[in-house]
């Protein structure tokens, strides 16, 4: 301990750090026994980057995406609130259609931060909580359906609600509330049906609200140090490298989700096997702005978080390629217009569906491998994918 | 578990094995014993491996997709690879290559969850399955002897059963509910994580009357219960992965004894969260004395001593996930890796790995000792 002791807390701990990566380093050696392996040698770069460069790709995303994009789902989800409220003490057309649209950017929000299924987002089961999906059985659906029937009035409170499952508390649930079968009667303020059914969705845009400004705080406080303060004692990450490679991981698994769960599932293998009410949010019709929001949302983490400058010359088509096609996935998403429950059966649209799915894909191994290898992010079998 | 059940199972350990497990002995080839692994090949094909337990392959035989874990039968000498969840099929492979591999497909309504058994005789196939529809766990049975036809199924009295492994009576099978619910619309994404109840039953095989349910506490009905490993003194030792807050650091280890609650068991302080809250996989030594866990997220395989519960220490294993008894008959087991690594940790003064041999390939989830 003579070493340690004049050196400061602060730096002990590096030093303990630094003990901890090289025998990690002699570990690996020592368990090898010659022929480097073919995912080894595809990490190789010129100058390897550094731990201080890694801590900037967190810092960069932490900072530029993920806190703005937490704040905005926040913003949206406050709006919500105070719109249902307005809409059950004034229930018109108008403040109907004005709820709707503040309940559609707030899905757009959410689906923004697919891509950072990490942290806040993660803990407390907040993300089911926000959105019950996928739902195959329709379990989240039968759940508000006998909150509606039997005007559950533990629902109809933020507080109460908050204990229930999570299938009858975030947007999922007040989307039905909206857009669902009987959601004309929260213009019938006289019927005791349409009153509760208004009250119900505003104690979940509550609720809501306040999980999103929950989300908030996580990533100004306990969230951000999860990513910014990797070591020994980080439940999660030991280096700076394992943050920024879980930051990785996060934005492919989005993509993932996008590809597989949001347009293939529902796409099915032809126009009548097609099952667009397993879509995501597709009573609002937000199945393709949604995708289109994830898809803006991963180019935008993807170019504010500096990937690019430490790209090495010959891997640097990647980070263009992947920001062009993006976008031109993005815009190709927006374009479509039909309501899901028709777009899944459209010859035409099924088209557009099935290419963007093919590009979301082909981003997901962009990002998730290529990049992440071309950065010197350790790829693992068993370790990223396991069961 | 009630008073009923436990004496049911002690009553078992005195009577001789009808169904049940024992191995009688390894196969082996040129004197070594052979192991099987599903693996990832070089062109991004999927095979099951059979090799010596120097890490040389024997022979490779393809699998439609990605493979999870094998059982064997040492009577017929067949191994069946299962497909990983929520795959829906099984790879029969005969040893000795005197007839070609079988595929078999789950039955309408159920898929796979990687994982199955067969009675010491060889007559009767146990495989974990998901009715999906309904949300259930199920044992499929199968006919072995009349080309593993299924014959039926039973509950697993959960959600998501993983790893199903025999008691030593060679008539009660433990399974272990992971307790996540999944459909194969949304392939592995977890459909209930907030609202699980993983459990570990012990189930009778032939009856498939369900003796015991065993869960935990309240506050870690995030922890799914997914592999299992029987020690010297009969004991189901546990693996879980922990489905919540990433910034929890539950115990990933626990013990079953037959007619007692589940105890957990927590790695040291400092070793805690090297773990990455996820067990891959759980194996007992050949003397059923040193109970091992793999932690692939972690890059570890840290160990138990099976009879004091104490923690025999840790070894850094990168990507580091099968693990099966080593032949010899000591606190001694083969490892291997994503990395295509196969080693040998053994209990010294802590636990300690001696490299074996390396393939190019990739070793999956699991490692079995064909005995």
């Amino acid at each position: 301990m003579p070493l340690f002791a004049s050196t400061g807390p602060r730096l002990a701990k590096r030093l303990a750090d630094l003990a901890v990566a090289s025998a990690l380093t002699l570990a690996a050696l020592l368990a090898g026994t010659g022929r480097a392996p073919a995912q080894e040698a595809e990490t190789q770069r010129e100058q390897p980057v550094t731990e201080d460069q890694y801590a900037a790709v967190v810092r960069a995303i932490v900072e530029k995406h993920i806190r703005p994009a937490a704040e905005r789902l926040s913003q949206d989800a406050e709006l919500l609130s105070a719109d249902v409220q307005a809409l059950c003490a004034n229930p018109t057309e108008d403040s109907l259609a004005t709820t709707r649209r503040s309940f559609e950017s707030t899905v757009r929000a959410l689906a923004a931060m697919d891509g950072i299924r990490i942290g806040p987002l993660v803990q407390d089961n907040r993300l089911e909580k926000l959105a019950f999906w996928p739902d195959p059985r329709g379990i989240g659906l039968k759940q508000v359906q006998a909150v509606l029937v039997k005007a559950d009035a533990t629902a109809a409170d933020p507080a109460t609600l908050a204990g229930k499952s999570v299938g009858v508390q975030g947007l999922t649930a007040l989307e039905f509330v909206l857009y669902g079968t009987g959601a004309e009667a929260l213009l019938q303020p006289a019927d005791p049906a349409g009153a509760f059914r208004c009250r119900y969705g505003a104690a979940i845009a509550a609720n809501v609200a306040g999980l999103s400004s929950t989300l908030v705080e996580g990533w100004e406080g306990e969230g951000a140090d999860l990513l910014l303060q990797p070591g020994p004692r980080n439940p999660q990450f030991r280096t700076h490298a394992e943050a920024a490679g879980a930051l990785f991981s996060a934005m492919a698994t989005g993509l993932e989700v996008l590809a597989d769960q949001k347009l293939r599932t529902p796409l099915g293998d032809s126009a009548e096997k097609a099952r667009p009410k397993l879509s995501y949010f597709w009573r609002s019709s937000q199945t393709f702005p949604s995708i289109a929001a994830t898809l803006e949302a991963i180019q935008h983490e993807f170019e504010v978080s500096g990937a690019s400058d430490l790209l090495e010359k010959p891997q640097l088509w990647l980070a263009n390629s992947i920001v062009f096609e993006a976008g031109n996935a993005a815009r190709k998403a927006q374009g479509i217009t039909l309501p899901p429950a028709e777009a899944f059966n459209d010859p035409a649209v099924r088209e557009q569906a099935k290419y963007l799915s093919i590009v979301a894909s082909s981003l997901k191994r962009s990002i998730g491998r290529e990049t992440a290898v071309a950065l010197g992010l350790e790829q693992s079998f068993n370790a990223l994918d396991g069961d | 578990m009630d008073r009923r059940a436990f004496l049911r199972l002690s009553a078992g350990t005195l009577t001789a094995a009808v169904l049940g497990p024992r191995r009688l002995h390894a196969a082996t080839v040129g004197g070594e014993a052979l192991y099987a692994s599903c693996v990832k090949l070089p062109n991004d094909s999927y095979a099951v491996a059979i090799m010596s337990e120097s890490g040389a392959i024997q022979f490779l035989r393809p699998l439609p997709d990605r493979g999870h874990d094998v059982a064997f039968d040492p009577v017929s000498r067949r191994c069946v690879a299962f497909a990983r969840r929520p795959g829906t099929f099984a790879v029969v492979v005969d040893l000795d290559g005197r007839t070609e591999p079988v595929v078999l497909s789950a039955a309408p309504g159920r898929h796979f969850y990687g994982h199955g058994v067969f009675t010491a005789d060889g007559s009767i196939l146990y495989a974990t399955e998901n009715d999906f529809e309904a949300a259930g766990g199920v044992v499929g049975i199968y006919d072995a002897k009349a080309d593993f036809r299924r014959i039926g199924e039973f509950s697993t009295g959960g959600v998501g059963p993983h790893e199903l492994v025999w008691l030593p009576d060679g008539r009660t099978l433990a399974v272990a509910n992971g307790g996540l619910d999944t459909h194969p619309d949304f392939g592995r994404v977890a459909l209930n994580s907030a609202e699980m109840q993983p459990s570990l039953s012990l189930l009778e095989a032939e009856s498939g009357r369900l003796l015991a349910t065993e869960t935990l506490d309240r506050d870690l009905a995030a922890l799914s219960i997914r592999h299992l490993a029987v020690d010297a003194a009969g004991a189901v030792w546990f693996g879980c992965q922990y489905e919540g807050d990433p910034m929890d650091l539950p115990p990933l280890a626990g013990r079953l004894v037959p007619g007692r609650r589940a105890e957990l068991f927590s790695l040291p302080d400092e070793l805690q969260a090297g773990a990455r809250n996820y067990v891959g996989s759980v194996a007992a030594s050949a003397d059923g004395e040193l109970v091992a866990f793999s932690a692939p997220r972690g890059g570890i395989v840290f160990a138990f001593e099976a009879r004091s519960a104490r923690f025999a220490g840790k070894v850094e294993f990168n990507d580091g996930c099968g693990i099966a008894p080593a032949p010899v008959r000591g606190p001694s087991l083969l490892a291997t890796s994503g990395t295509g690594r196969i080693a040998t940790v053994e209990r010294s003064s802590g636990l300690a790995i001696t490299p074996v041999g390396r393939d190019d390939l990739a070793f999956d989830n699991h490692l079995n000792l064909l005995a």
